[in-house]
Parts: C-alpha cells; structure tokens; sequence
C-alpha cells in the first residue's frame, strides 16, 4: 500500500481517539434529529438533510463507529492535503502528523470527529475552502477529491453554507480590485480560483436544494423558511418579546408556549424535530413572519447578532456531554435504528457519566493562545512571509465562521469550538518551514518575497 | 566502546529512590490504594484458605506473606522494589552506556508523576504483574548478557507474575508463540538475529509461561484440591457475549429449540453480567452451576459463522476501544466489605486506612490522567515516525514492536474476553516511554543528547521544490 494512503488511515484511527475512549461515539442531543431523517428521509425543518444521509449510509446501516471514521478519514485527507500542497519540505509528512497529533491529543480535533454531528465538516469547509483558493499545481485527481469534500462538507449545516458564501465574497472582492494595487497581499488572491470556490459554493447549495426537492421537501436548503429561523428567534427572545405583547391569559395556540419555549430547542439552539406537533408548525408559520416584519426587528436581531458575534470568537470551550435520558430523541433512535449497538451505548462513558474535558479545555485554550503567538508574530513580521496569506486566510474564515454561527444559532452552543483546531494547521506548515527558512534569510534568498508567497 | 561498570552501591542506591519514587500514589493517598472489592477479595481468600471461582489465588498470597500480617505498606514497598529492579535491568543492559542513572531515574519520576506507572505500583492489585511479565519475557529476549544469577531472579519472576492472574497465561503465551512463528518467516528472522533473539531464549520463555500455569495449579491443588490455574473462562467470555450482543441473537433464535436455564431471563440481560447484583448468573447456579451450559453456548456461537461474524467484528471494535482506554486512577471510595477485610486483617492500620484520600474521596487522577494521554500521544507518533522514515537501528525497533504488540495482545485479550475497562490497559501503558529513554541514553554515549536531537530535527528541514539555495 501507498505510505501516504496507509499514513492517512493510521491518522484517521489516531482522530477517532476520543470515541474510542469514551468506548462509543460522542452523542449529542441532535445526533436523534439527524439519525432519523437519514432514515426515514424526513427532512428537518431547520437543517439540511444531507449529514442525517450521510450518517444512514456511512454506518451502512449497522454501526455508528463506521460514521465516526468516515469523518476522520475525510478531516486526515483534508489535512493530508493541507501539508503536501502548502509545505515546501520534503518531509511534511512528519509535520502532518504533528499537527494530526496536536489536534486530536491537545485541542478538540478528535472530539470534532469522534461525536456523531457535523461539527467537524465545519472546519473541513474552512480547510477544503482554504485548497481550493490558495494551493497551487492541484493534480487533477486532487481537486476533483478536494472539491467533493469541500461541496459535501459545506451542505451538511447551513452555516457553513453560509460561511463558504461570505468567504468566495470577501475574496471575489479583493480579486476584482487586486489590479488597481488597493488591496494588500495577504487577502490578494487568484481571480480563477475565487471563481472556481464560487461555482463550488453555488454546486453545494444546488445539490442541497435538489437532494430536498427530490425527498419531496421543496427546493431551498432548508424546509421551511420560517420554521428554520424559528430557533433564533427563540434563543434571542425575540419569540418570546412578541407572545407576551401579544397573548393574553389563557389563549390556545402558540400561546400555551409561550413560557416553555426553550423546551423546543436543544443546546445548540436547533429545534427538536420530533418533538413539534402540526398545530406547533401550523403556528410558527404563523407567527414568524408576524415577528420578522414588526418595526425594529432588524435593528433588534442585527445588534444581537453583533454581540453574538463577539461572544462566539473567543468561545473555544467544549460543551458538555452529558448522560443520555432513556426518553431523549438521541436514544430512541439509536434503539430503533441501531438496536444492535445498544448496549454499546449504555456502556460508554458518556452514559456512565464519565466523559470529562475539563483538562482538554485547559490545553486548548493554551494551544490557542499559542497559536495566536504565531499569528502575531508572523503578521507583524517585518519581512513578508510566504505563508501570510495562509495564515489571513485561516483568521477571516474562524471570524467569518462565527459570524454565521452567531447569526444563525446565537452564542449559547460550542459551535467555536468545533473548528478551532484549524488555527494550530498554518502554525505547522509554518514550523515546517521555519528551519529553512532561518538559513534562507541569512543568505538573503527565497521564501522570504511576496513572489514566492502561496498565491499564484 | 568500553562500558564503564557503574558501582553497585550507586546502583542499589538507585533502586532505592526509584521504588520511593514508584511509591508515591501510596504516599499521596497516606496509605496503599484498595480497588472495590477485589483488593479485599484477595486477602480474604488468602486468609481463608480459599480459592475463588473466578480468580487464582496466589496474588493474596503474596499479599498476606509481604505483609508479614502487619502492614499493607509492605506488599507495596515491595511491588515498587521488583519494578525498580526490573526497569533498571533494562537501562544497565539494553545500551552500552554506562551513564544509566539519570535515564534510569528520569524515567521513574516520568511514569509516577506523569504516568500510571506509582498508581499501578501502589494499588493492592495484581494488575502490576502484568507489565512486570511483559518486561522480563522482554529482558529473556534481548539481553543475552544476563548474569545468571540474574537470570534466575528473573526467570523466578516471570513465572510468578504470569500465576498471578487468569490474563497474564493468556496473553504472555499468545504472546511468545506469536514471536515464535517469527522465526518461520526469513526476513523476520533475520531482525532477530540482528537484535540479538535466540529462539534458545524464546523456547526458554515459552517453558516459563507454562510452567507458571503448572505452578498455579499446584498452588490451587494445595488449597482446594483441584489441579487447574484458570477459573471462571466461560464466566467471562458468557459477560462479554452479552455486552456485544450476540448472545440476545442467539437467545433470541435457539431458546425455542434448546432449553437453556438463561432462556427464562434473556429479556432482562444486564451489561454487568459477571457482577450485577440481581443478574441471572446468580438466580440459576452461580459461576460453577452455569459453567457447562455457558461453553455450550459459548461452543455454538463461536462455530455458528453468523455469530462468529457478530464476535469478531465486535472484538475488533473492543480491541480498538481497549487500546486507547488507559485512564488511570479506578480507585473510588471503598465499600464496607472493604472496610471489614482491613479491619479483620490489619487491624492496626484500619483507623489510616479510614484516613486516606482514597477514603475520603479527595483523590483525584484528572491531572495524571491528562498527561499521560499527552505522553502516550507523543510516544505513538515518536513510534510512527520511527517506521516512516526507517530510523534508529533494528535492535530498538524491534523493541518497540514488541512493546506495542504487549499493548495490542493486552487489549485484544481483555477486551474481548473480559471488557474493556481503563485499568486494563493503565496497567501497561506506561511502557510506552521506556525505548525512547533507551534510546536517549543511547544517543547520548555516541553523541551529546541535545546535539544529536538538533541535528535530526535539522535534517528535517530539507525542502521539495527547491526555494531555497
């Protein structure tokens, strides 16, 4: 076999670390929601279907441990990639597997693979994103590999969606005025590739669009429009505002809701799907877009987003797993779509109340800080680094990402720190050029013009 | 190069401080850690006379002999003392350095201060045999040098750790017959030669294991009459079935057919099988009563290929679980039965007994536990890179497969047949550091450490596509 493919697999093994600590994959309180739309082909009202797809035919219906390696295979070839195409050393093997390392054993890499959410295809857009802009001589099996991933990662949320929008705009921009010499390097990038990562965002929204008009759900990359932003009206109390000038004492409906609101959301502020009722959904639609056009809405969401915004960035804390109810949507379905693993389920730590990363969220926020070292150091760097446009690619996409995390789902998630290991990926392409590098400068040659930089 | 003999004082004084060292979970917690209630379940059955179905006897007995019936201070100091010396036969023998001490010590504090290796060490419990066969069947292997006065102690340990527990005959004999069916294959045999195995040495070692198991059964036939050193085989293996779920399967589809006592309960099958108070296993004959209908069961799932399947992927997935789950520090608050057996045994240290950590419930591991996944992080990608790029030289290469095989036959055999808990593999995953220490040490009798480090990291600094001059 290859050493590179073997290398891979033995990466993808080491990122499934965590679930195979925790003796199961890490659930959530949305892995039900997504485990029986695959199934049953339903599609939520406020999310994608396609990783609830991807969970029923990754476990080929009979393993949730197949899922979990799936998504670290696909995050160990993303970053594979990563380092062959951005590292100038010949041995960027080594560092690949320091930086795979890094992020399972001190930051929440593994734990983004190892739970059974989308978490982690968050921070594989953002990478698969980052190849498709910036690296240079893509083979064509590469790209072709790399721009599947990225599409296929970027329709499994919204967000991500979202975020892969706003990253081709603010790069489509700094490539259309690149010629007139306003636009400083680091953000400069080739105008083909920014229009490849467009058609590759407008591919990932067709195909979600299609994917729900062909489960007979309407074309849109949500079901229902209003019901999908729902949510955010609720975790910004918005909903709740409107019911309470609107209702009076005792009135049926929505109103019999209005103060077990929360109840309808998980903690990272998606609605739980089985739980609604047709008089329930019958209501929000109703009622959403009575909230949507009242005079100050979009000042009201706008400003709470805003500070959604700054509370997200600096949230790198993993949630807590907590156990599982016996009644929770999570274990039901595992019941009725994996009964076999059952029992595994009751076995693992998270069920015996003993998953804890306590001391994983020390190291993080170490790592990070670290990292962010780098980053200072590298940006105000008085010689320009070949790899700065790496590193302003990696900071726009974390900040991009929190703003359409903070603009769909508020602050009151981990949806930070499910992508915040992919800071720690330039900082070792760095390092793998750092030793050379040193010499180069010495010598006064290559690496250090903005003509050898990544951009082509 | 000429090996300059450390003075043997020095040496003794070096096994001395490492066995304080490895001490030092039982000098954190104030008195030696006890594990819910096997601990108590070894000394009561010493005392007693009695052999257990499920486990063997002769680790209580080690424990009442040590102990001298006065302090269970004894057992550890003694456990830490055979590790020291076992560690240290590894760093005065493996290398030609002659320097070995501060490796040798650097190392202990690394595994007790950082690693399960103290936790391990100050446990009442046979887990710390299980590392201790591991590395004299290594030591067997790889040193050919042995004194024979050495060579007698170790091979006297080796047999008395394997005895120790129903695993260690197991996974020790798998173990050394795996090695054996190297040397059928050229390319393997040759490794052996260059690292210095004789298949002399290996037939020695596989002797050993089975004389352990002929010298537990005696020790069994002396206390109950009945010469046989494992116990309780089908017990386990029934508890791991049903944790895989196989067993609902098959109940399921055979309790129409065959009348099994298991069949009436087959709706209510708890996880915990082995243990759990209200489980089946007590309602219907206790552990011997069911044995038979148990390897019935067992028999038929194991030669029925639609079960077979359902087993071997599961212990696939178990193996792979049990590899990566080494958490230290199972060692919660003890129960009454606990209690009782300290207070029936050693009466005199039963006030601080109640006064340790342990039994306040203010010790905690999440420390230790962080850095040793950290620590094990580092060594398998040490590991890896040495298999990459090809590096270091036969002898510690093969050193290193031999550790991790330890590691994986360990995991493979526990969780498959018994379930995957931390202290399975806790108990040797602090091996993992000893070849890089080796091989530091090595490193620094050709060559200063640190300049032998940077110029390997600099030869990583070589560039593919030519930026550079």
């Amino acid at each position: 076999m290859n050493r590179n493919i073997l290398l891979v697999i033995i990466g993808a093994v080491i990122l499934c670390f965590v679930a195979l600590d925790n003796k199961f994959p890490v659930l959530t309180q949305d892995t039900g929601s997504y485990i029986n739309s695959g199934f049953t082909r339903d599609v939520p009202f406020d999310r994608p279907v396609l990783y609830g797809l991807f969970i029923s035919h990754a476990s080929w219906g009979s393993s949730l441990w197949l899922v979990v390696f799936s998504q670290a295979l696909i995050l160990s070839i993303v970053l594979f990639y990563y380092f062959r195409y951005f590292s100038a050393n010949i041995y960027f093997n080594f560092f690949y597997l320091a930086c795979l390392f890094f992020i399972t054993f001190c930051m929440t890499g593994s734990l983004a693979a190892s739970k059974i959410a989308p978490g982690v295809f968050g921070g594989i857009t953002l990478l698969g994103t980052g190849l498709m802009l910036f690296a240079k001589d893509l083979t064509q099996r590469d790209y072709w590999i790399i721009l599947s991933i990225t599409v296929i990662s970027a329709g499994m949320d919204v967000a991500y969606l979202i975020t892969l929008v706003l990253l081709v705009i603010i790069y489509g921009v700094a490539a259309l005025i690149k010629g007139k010499g306003q636009v400083p390097h680091v953000i400069s990038v080739n105008r083909k590739r920014v229009l490849h990562t467009g058609v590759m965002a407008v591919v990932a929204w067709l195909l979600i669009s299609m994917i729900h008009f062909l489960l007979g759900a309407g074309f849109g990359i949500t079901r229902d429009k209003h019901i999908s932003v729902f949510p955010r009206l609720i975790n910004t109390g918005l909903a709740k505002e409107y019911l309470d000038q609107h209702c009076e004492k005792g009135q049926p409906g929505i109103c019999a809701y209005k103060d077990s609101l929360n109840k309808l959301i998980t903690v990272n502020s998606r609605l739980v799907n089985a739980a609604l009722t047709d008089a329930q959904i019958k209501a929000f639609r109703e009622i959403v877009p009575e909230i949507i056009s009242q005079n100050g809405f979009a000042r009201k969401i706008v400003k709470r987003s805003v500070i959604d915004f700054f509370l997200q960035i600096p949230k790198i804390r993993t949630a807590k797993y907590t156990q599982l109810h016996e009644r929770s949507v999570t274990y039901t379905s595992i019941y009725k779509w994996y009964n076999s693993s059952v029992r595994e389920t009751y076995l693992s730590r998270q069920m015996a109340r003993w998953l804890d990363f306590w001391y994983l969220n020390y190291s993080q926020i170490i790592s990070v800080i670290c990292c962010l070292g780098v980053f200072i150091l590298v940006f105000f760097n008085k010689v320009a680094s070949r790899q700065q446009p790496l590193f302003m690619y990696v900071f726009i996409a974390y900040m991009v990402y929190a703003f359409a995390g903070a603009l769909l789902y508020g602050s009151r998630n981990d949806f930070q720190s499910d992508i915040v290991w992919v800071l720690c990926v330039p900082v070792f392409i760095y390092l793998s050029e750092a030793g050379f590098k040193n010499s180069a400068q010495k010598s006064g040659k290559g690496l250090t013009s903005p003509q050898e930089s990544l951009l082509i | 190069m000429n090996k300059q003999i450390t003075p043997t004082y020095k040496n003794i004084l070096a096994i001395i401080t490492a066995t304080v060292v490895l001490c030092f979970m039982a000098f954190h917690n104030r008195y030696p850690l006890i594990f819910n209630c096997d601990s108590a379940m070894y000394i009561e059955a010493a005392n007693m006379g009695m052999v257990r179905a499920d486990r063997p006897i002769l680790y209580g007995l080690f424990v009442m002999f040590m102990s001298l019936h006065k302090s269970l201070w004894l057992v550890v100091v003694v456990q830490a003392m055979i590790v020291a010396f076992v560690v240290n036969c590894y760093f005065r023998y493996f290398t030609s350095a002659a320097n070995y001490i501060p490796y040798y010590l650097s190392f202990i504090v690394l595994i007790s201060f950082f690693m399960g290796g103290s936790f391990v060490t100050s446990w009442l419990m046979p887990d710390v045999f299980t590392p201790l066969s591991i590395l004299c069947i290594g030591l067997l292997l790889f040193i050919e040098k042995l004194k024979l006065a050495e060579l007698i102690v170790i091979s006297i340990l080796t047999v008395v750790s394997i005895a120790m527990h129903n695993s260690h005959f197991f996974i020790c004999l798998s173990f050394t017959l795996l090695l054996l069916a190297g040397f059928a294959f050229r390319q393997i045999r040759y490794k052996y030669q260059a690292a210095g195995i004789q298949i002399k040495r290996l037939l020695f070692t596989i002797v050993l294991v089975v004389v352990s198991n002929v010298f537990l059964s005696a020790v069994h036939y002396k206390y109950s009459g009945e010469f046989k050193a494992s116990r309780g085989g089908p017990i386990f293996l029934m508890g791991s079935f049903i944790e895989m779920g196989v067993v609902d399967t098959y109940l399921a589809e055979n309790c129409g057919r065959k009348n099994y006592k298991l069949c009436q309960y087959r709706k209510a099958l708890p996880n915990n099988f082995m243990w759990a108070s209200k489980s089946p296993i007590h309602k219907t004959g206790g552990w011997e009563g069911n044995e038979l209908e148990y390897s019935a069961i067992i028999k038929d799932i194991l030669t029925t290929p639609a079960y077979l399947k359902t087993v071997v992927y599961n212990s696939i997935i178990l193996t792979s679980k049990q590899f990566f789950h080494f958490e230290t520090g199972e060692a919660g608050v003890p129960l009454e039965t606990v209690v009782n057996v300290i207070q029936d045994y050693y009466p005199n240290e039963a006030l601080r007994f109640m006064n340790a950590r342990q039994s306040n419930g203010t010790l905690h591991f999440e420390f230790i536990n962080h850095t040793q996944t950290l620590i094990v992080g580092i060594c398998l990608f040490l590991f890896l890179l040495v298999f990459i790029y090809g590096k270091l030289t036969v002898r510690f290469r093969l050193l290193i497969i031999f550790i991790l095989t330890a590691l994986l036959l360990n995991a493979w055999f526990c969780g498959t047949f018994s379930g995957v808990y931390p202290r399975y593999q806790d108990r040797l995953v602090w091996l993992l550091p000893l070849p890089l220490f080796l091989y530091a040490m090595e490193l620094a009798v050709t060559d200063n450490l640190f300049y032998s480090i940077k110029k390997k990291l600099n030869l990583l600094y070589v560039e593919k596509r030519g930026i550079t001059d």
